[in-house]
């Protein structure tokens, strides 16, 4: 079972060009058509379960709009 | 014929297509650009020489090279690469080739940006480069002059074998007017009696401004003197507007001169006898005829986009006669007709004195209000 | 999911030698990946106070408006020199 991820894109930075939406190898993010940052852009987000927290979205972002949290599992936790 | 709807900066590069241009070199910036990418197109479809060079220092050297082998060569920049190319022209001018250059002006210093301004002109008229030269300076105030200021200068400078550079503020690089081109010149490569191009047949030439000999040094600095002194008695050019029974006299060059136009028609309307003369070439400077209005107007209002460059050569010609006043935008920023006719207004209300120094006063003025 | 935004699983975020300006670039411009690159690095060895950065002419020249470290503004084609 994976790991759990979770990412928050930020209103003020994401310009929706959507280089995360294609660098992400889960396909878990889309652009929003329902909402406008205030620069007149579509942000993106998570559209559905799968995120697994592997921050390639935030790694390609030209904009470091995205924070990325991902669960710390027993596996993965500092002994 | 017909008029065509023209960019400032294309119809810069057009003219100088038209007037026989042989050879660009040049190197982007804005507001000028688009002189560049108008002349890497047609350059090449007409068989002419065009090089993009890796920097304004490398373009004007590269048209000293082409200039003396006696081709019209030309070079255009901005304020920031005007100032790159200074060697460059110094060069030129010691070397006597001729050469046209066109400076599209904007705000400065340093990088400033890239919207219009007038304040090169001591960087043009008072020599940016080394030594004692004086290159002819022309001063468009609309895309048509520009076009035929152009032509002219290719002329002017073969006659003089002298640079002849034209100013163009921003604006005029930028705007779009209906002009009328002229019909494109063969190029025609004169048989110069100084140029290089391979010595068969004659004796060899060499140019240079090297002259390791000060008096040989001096005697070539008063040749160019000499000629200097036939350019100021034959080439000076200036329009004159409502001079004939002016009161007071508004003096200003290119888009600043333009907009103390309509400044001056509507104080006409209202009965306020002011007159304008615009400089067409501000290099040799019109300083005869300013020195004959001082004898009969009662001030002088000097419009310029800088701290008052050219207002020094206005206050040398007046030699203290009368009262000369200043207004001035900076940094890019074009005055509006209603700021000088404000000022035309203050001007024939007030008694002005001698006494004053018009560039304090008027930055009380831009300083003070609001 | 979003109970996941927790500090303790922070995985990534904002570097810190960016200022909280947006850039001009236009989206997905190579820019601003550049720039978050060098932001990084600034933040992982600790540099940022002990930086002054130059900036160049071209899209660029506002560079000293998205780091928060001291700048300087060169001519076109000098800051390796500046």
């Amino acid at each position: 079972m994976p790991a759990q991820g979770w990412i928050e894109v930020s209103d003020t930075y994401c310009k929706g060009c959507e280089l995360c939406i294609s660098a992400c190898p889960q396909h878990v993010i889309a652009l929003d058509m329902d909402r406008l940052t205030p620069k007149g852009y579509h942000p993106a987000h998570l559209v559905k379960d799968g995120c697994t927290g592997c921050a390639i979205c935030a790694v390609v972002c030209p904009d470091a709009a995205i924070t990325v949290y991902r669960e710390v599992t027993k596996a993965a936790a500092p002994a | 014929m017909t008029k065509e709807l023209y960019e400032g900066n294309q119809a810069m590069a057009e003219a100088a297509v038209r007037a026989g241009l042989e050879a660009y070199f040049g190197y982007p910036i804005t507001p000028q650009t688009e002189i560049l990418e108008h002349l890497s197109k047609r350059m090449p479809e007409l068989g002419r020489t065009f090089v993009q060079a890796e920097s304004e220092v490398a373009a004007i050297n590269m048209v000293y090279g082409a200039a003396c082998t006696g081709a019209r060569v030309m070079s255009t920049s901005s304020s920031p690469g005007v100032s790159l190319m200074m060697e460059g022209i110094s060069y030129i001018a010691g070397t006597e080739l001729p050469v046209v250059l066109v400076n599209v002006m904007r705000g400065g210093p340093g990088l400033g940006n890239i919207a219009p301004s007038q304040a090169d002109y001591n960087q043009a008229v008072h020599g940016g480069g080394h030594g004692d030269y004086y290159p002819i300076v022309l001063a468009p105030a609309s895309v048509q002059e520009a076009i035929d200021l152009m032509v002219l200068s290719f002329d002017l400078a073969e006659k003089y074998r002298s640079i002849c550079m034209l100013i163009a503020d921003g604006s005029i690089g930028q705007m779009m007017e209906p002009v009328e081109m002229p019909e494109m010149r063969p190029v025609v490569r004169k048989d110069w009696d100084w140029a290089v191009s391979g010595a068969i047949g004659r004796e060899r030439r060499v140019l240079s401004s090297i002259y390791i000999n000060p008096p040989d040094e001096e005697i070539a600095n008063l040749r160019m003197f000499k000629r200097w002194q036939e350019i100021q008695k034959n080439e000076v050019r200036y329009k004159e507007y409502y001079l004939d029974d002016a009161d007071f006299v508004i003096i200003g060059f290119g888009t600043a001169g333009r907009v103390a136009l309509s400044a001056v028609r509507a104080a006409r309307q209202l009965g306020i006898k002011v007159g304008l003369l615009r400089p067409i070439t501000v290099s040799p400077f019109p300083s005869r005829v300013i020195d004959q209005l001082a004898s009969r107007v009662s001030a002088f209002l000097v419009v310029e986009m800088n701290t008052g460059q050219m207002l020094n050569d206005v206050q040398l010609a007046v030699k203290g006669r009368v009262p000369v006043e200043f207004y001035g935008r900076l940094g890019g920023v074009v005055p509006f007709p209603n700021e000088i006719f404000d000022e035309i207004k203050r001007i024939a209300a007030s008694k002005l004195s001698l006494a004053v120094d018009p560039r304090a006063a008027w930055y009380e003025r831009m300083t003070a209000e609001k | 999911m979003a109970n996941l935004a927790k500090p303790e699983n922070l995985v990534y975020q904002r570097p810190e030698a960016f200022t909280d300006v947006s850039t001009h670039y236009c989206p997905g411009c190579t820019h601003g990946v550049a720039h978050r690159l060098i932001a990084e690095v600034l933040d992982e060895m600790g540099l940022a106070e002990k930086t002054i950065g130059v900036a160049p002419v071209g899209c660029s020249v506002f560079a000293y408006s998205y780091f928060d470290t001291d700048f300087v503004e060169a001519a076109h084609g000098r800051a390796p020199a500046s």
